[in-house]
């Protein structure tokens, strides 16, 4: 029987990892109610399982810091793909990350000391949002009153008057000094339309960098020094607004920070420039952010008293070992007109000229295409079912089901692996409407299929979960659960990692790639036939090797745009420099009752090239609801399942 | 359809597009962050560890040679930062590591945890942590190890029989 009792408790492991077939759960289940010690060896497997998962999820904040600083650096190193593949970026210092042993040997050469506050720094780093920060500020600062902290009497009226301001100007001309770190002067000028998007960005640094980033246009251009050539290439506007955020986006968050932090305000009436001035320092002793290594920071921000405009911005960050991290000073003018191109601010005319700038007419195709995404749906049920084709079988397998719930930036999606059944089967069982299959779905799935794996994800703005179950088990396994409730903070930016997509339709009909290639690349308009017969636009993306699309080479893509479904990239051919290639392509539409199109039917494919058929082919078939009722707390992190 | 297939992320990365290189991050940082929290034994070091590794895997993505082994080539990545890591600590101990960390949440279970782990062998450590921190089959630990499934419900199970010895014995 102790032997007996020995097999069984090795199985116990595998009941508790959720691995066990389901028939064999229920013997042992059996088993484990009749006898005492395997119970009690389940109890203490479970009991270390309890403790291994709590640890695990205090230990998500340091991976999501690692994972976003990682990125943030990734996104910082800026500018162009030669530098991001170019073996200068060494070390994190290229990266300017907050690495301590980095920190202590700065502090060692400047012996100064001081510390900052995590989150001033990320907006800092964001020149984009540089303008916008300032802006903020006044809310911040508004807020503190409202808490009695402070001398001061400002009140929200401050900031409407100068988001007022703000809207009313074109250009926004700043001149940053960084004193640490040898960064140098920088400037910048920026053209934001209504929305606060930034259209046109010139800038110039004195150590002889130009560029210029016209969004309207596609185009990026800048000197390259080194080669004394200046390079214009493709450069659509990608606006994702947790890299860019916008005024009212950082308000919302800044509110939040602020209300969490220890932070002493003043106000003084100063002068700038000989204008008089409202002098706003903030002062934030420690952050309440589990795991920052900036313990305090100081912000000073200098505004226009009659004009409300920022007039100058001061930041400084001091780490916890007292180190100065960063100590900035920003001055800001409004220019009724800015440089027209770079040779205005002072880039040599006698640099020689590459020019692989787009096209007016592929300007206009991505323009439509950027139109077409940012209007699809955002709020809707997707069912997506996928099935892979199965050579014995001649026809495709189907052996997932993801529902994706998305109500704008609320999205959740259920998904489910199961043993293959034909396409016959799963409309036999779940019908093949988008009623019938949720139908089934919330009442019949779970029973008729051969389940190996669920997860859930689900995401908001304050939450970020995601659960995994073993096919046979009871019990869902929180793989990660980052939750606060009242606190925000868990960005948009975690959602990739869990693979939820920001908004599905739009990732399937409209891929991002197209408009994320930057400037190193050729992009430009072609001919084929595909394109030509059934009417799409051919855009080719290639590398600097002689990529024509037509199978022959690799370094490119091919997106084919269809302009009477809302620019939809139809089909995308990917070529990389490997021996591989992966297509995509739509093979059926689908129309909301508003009149938005939507990817119904696409099959995507890899192989290597050399080798036919496919390694892998799928079938991903779309049933939505673009006018759903979404089940009551579908939404709530508190009702996921247990 | 689970979104961009690891091969798929990296020959985008390699083809320059930083983004491919972000949803990378995304996917593997736990994964790192586990091999380093495991080989060091403390957070604070894994952390700088592992922010290494990932860049380290940006700058040197072009060395690659076969995209749908982005994984194991960034856990052999870890792996040997790590090891460099621990040579450099014998000599000079990490100022890091004897800090107190007010980050770390002051439950005395986690403490006896943390203790108990750093007392497992590595090769049951590794396998814990990948299994619990990075959310991992068996079977893709497996294939991550190079070993058999078997072989790693084996460790799992001693490592946690070991485990529970040295929690019970605290």
């Amino acid at each position: 029987m102790q032997d007996n009792c020995k097999n069984i408790q090795e199985q116990i492991e595998e009941l508790v990892a959720g691995s066990l077939p389901a028939e064999r759960a229920a013997e042992l289940q059996a088993h484990i109610i009749a006898c005492a010690a395997c119970r009690a060896y389940l109890e203490a497997l479970q009991a270390d399982d309890k403790l291994l998962g709590k640890f695990t999820e205090a230990m998500q904040p340091t991976i999501a810091r690692l994972e976003n600083s990682v990125i943030e650096a990734i996104a910082d190193s800026r500018p162009g793909a030669q530098r991001f593949t170019a073996e200068c970026a060494e070390d994190a210092e290229f990266f300017n990350l907050h690495s301590s042993s980095a920190a202590s040997a700065l502090s060692a050469v400047k012996g100064e000391s001081d510390a900052r506050a995590s989150v001033l720094r990320t907006i800092l780093r964001s020149r984009a949002a540089k303008f916008a920060a300032a802006a903020v500020v006044i809310v911040a600062l508004a807020l503190m009153m409202h808490r009695g902290n402070s001398r001061l009497d400002v009140t929200a009226p401050a900031f409407a008057e100068m988001v007022e301001a703000m809207g009313k100007v074109a250009w926004v001309h700043t001149v940053e000094t960084k004193h640490i770190r040898d960064k140098g002067r920088e400037e910048e000028w920026v053209f934001y339309d209504y929305s606060y998007r930034a259209k046109v960005v010139f800038k110039k640094s004195d150590k002889g960098d130009f560029s210029c980033q016209d969004y309207v246009s596609c185009t990026e251009t800048f000197y390259d020094r080194e080669a004394d050539t200046i390079v214009s290439g493709y450069r659509p506007e990608y606006h994702d607004p947790w890299w860019h955020p916008t005024p009212q986006s950082l308000v919302e968050q800044w509110k939040k920070d602020f209300e969490k932090g220890r932070t002493v305000v003043t106000h003084q009436i100063g002068e700038q420039d000989g204008v008089v001035a409202d002098v706003y320092s903030s002062t934030d002793y420690g952050t309440t952010k589990q795991g920052s290594r900036y313990v305090a920071s100081e912000f000073i921000l200098i505004v226009d008293r009659n004009k409300h405009l920022p007039l100058a911005t001061s930041f400084k960050f001091w780490m916890s070992d007292g180190t100065l991290d960063t100590d900035t000073d920003t001055k800001y003018s409004y220019p009724e007109k800015g440089p027209s191109d770079i040779y205005e601010l002072g880039c040599p005319k006698t640099a020689k000229v590459l020019d692989n700038s787009p096209t007016p007419e592929l300007a206009q195709a991505v323009a439509g295409y950027r139109a077409g995404r940012e209007s699809s749906p955002l709020r809707y049920i997707a069912i997506l079912v996928t099935g892979s084709y199965n050579e014995s079988a001649e026809s495709y397998l189907i052996n997932s089901v993801e529902v994706h719930y998305c109500d704008d930036y609320l999205q959740r999606c259920d998904l489910c692996f199961f043993q293959p059944i034909t396409e016959q089967q799963f409309i036999e069982k779940a019908g093949n409407s988008f009623d019938s299959i949720m139908k089934w779905w919330t009442s019949q799935a779970k029973v008729d299929l051969r389940i190996s794996h669920e997860k859930v994800y689900l995401y908001g703005q304050e939450y970020c979960c995601w659960l995994h179950r073993a096919g046979g088990s009871k019990d869902w396994v929180t793989l990660y659960r980052g939750y606060s409730p009242g606190k925000g903070r868990i960005g948009p930016r975690t959602l990739g990692r869990y693979m939820v997509y920001r908004n599905i339709l739009s990732e399937l009909g409209w891929t991002d790639w197209l408009l994320k290639t930057t400037g190193s690349w050729k992009v430009s308009l072609a001919e084929n036939d595909y394109a030509t017969s059934n009417n799409l636009l051919c855009i080719v993306v290639s590398d600097k090797s002689s990529f024509t699309g037509d199978g022959g080479a690799s370094g490119g893509s091919l997106f084919y745009l269809n302009p009477q479904r809302n620019y939809i990239c139809q089909k995308y051919e990917l070529y990389p420099r490997s021996n591989r290639c992966y297509f995509r392509e739509v093979l059926e539409y689908g129309q909301t009752d508003m009149g938005q199109w939507y990817p119904r039917k696409i099959l995507t494919r890899e192989n290597r090239r050399d080798v036919t058929p496919p390694e892998r082919q799928e079938m991903i078939t779309v049933y939505l609801d673009a006018d759903p009722e979404f089940p009551e707390g579908i939404f709530d992190p508190e009702k996921l399942p247990k | 359809m689970q979104g961009d297939s690891e091969k798929d992320l990296a020959a985008r990365c390699r083809a320059g597009d930083k983004s491919a290189y972000a949803d990378l991050v995304r996917a593997y940082s736990a994964r790192v962050f586990a091999i380093c929290m495991a080989m060091l034994g403390n957070r604070h070091d894994a952390e700088d560890v592992a922010q290494q590794t990932l860049l380290k895997g940006l700058t040197g993505i072009n060395g690659l040679r076969h995209d749908e082994q982005f994984g194991a080539w960034i856990s052999r990545i870890a792996r040997n930062l790590c090891i460099d890591f621990i040579r450099k600590r014998r000599r000079k101990p990490s100022l890091a590591a004897r800090q107190a960390d007010p980050a770390w949440p002051e439950s005395h279970d986690y403490r006896e945890l943390q203790a108990a782990l750093a007392k497992l062998p590595e090769e049951s450590k590794l396998t814990l942590m990948l299994y619990y921190f990075d959310g991992r089959s068996t079977k893709n630990i497996a294939a991550m190890l190079d070993i058999s499934q078997c072989a790693v419900q084996t460790r799992l199970c001693r490592a946690r029989r070991q485990l529970r010895k040295l929690l019970d014995a605290q």
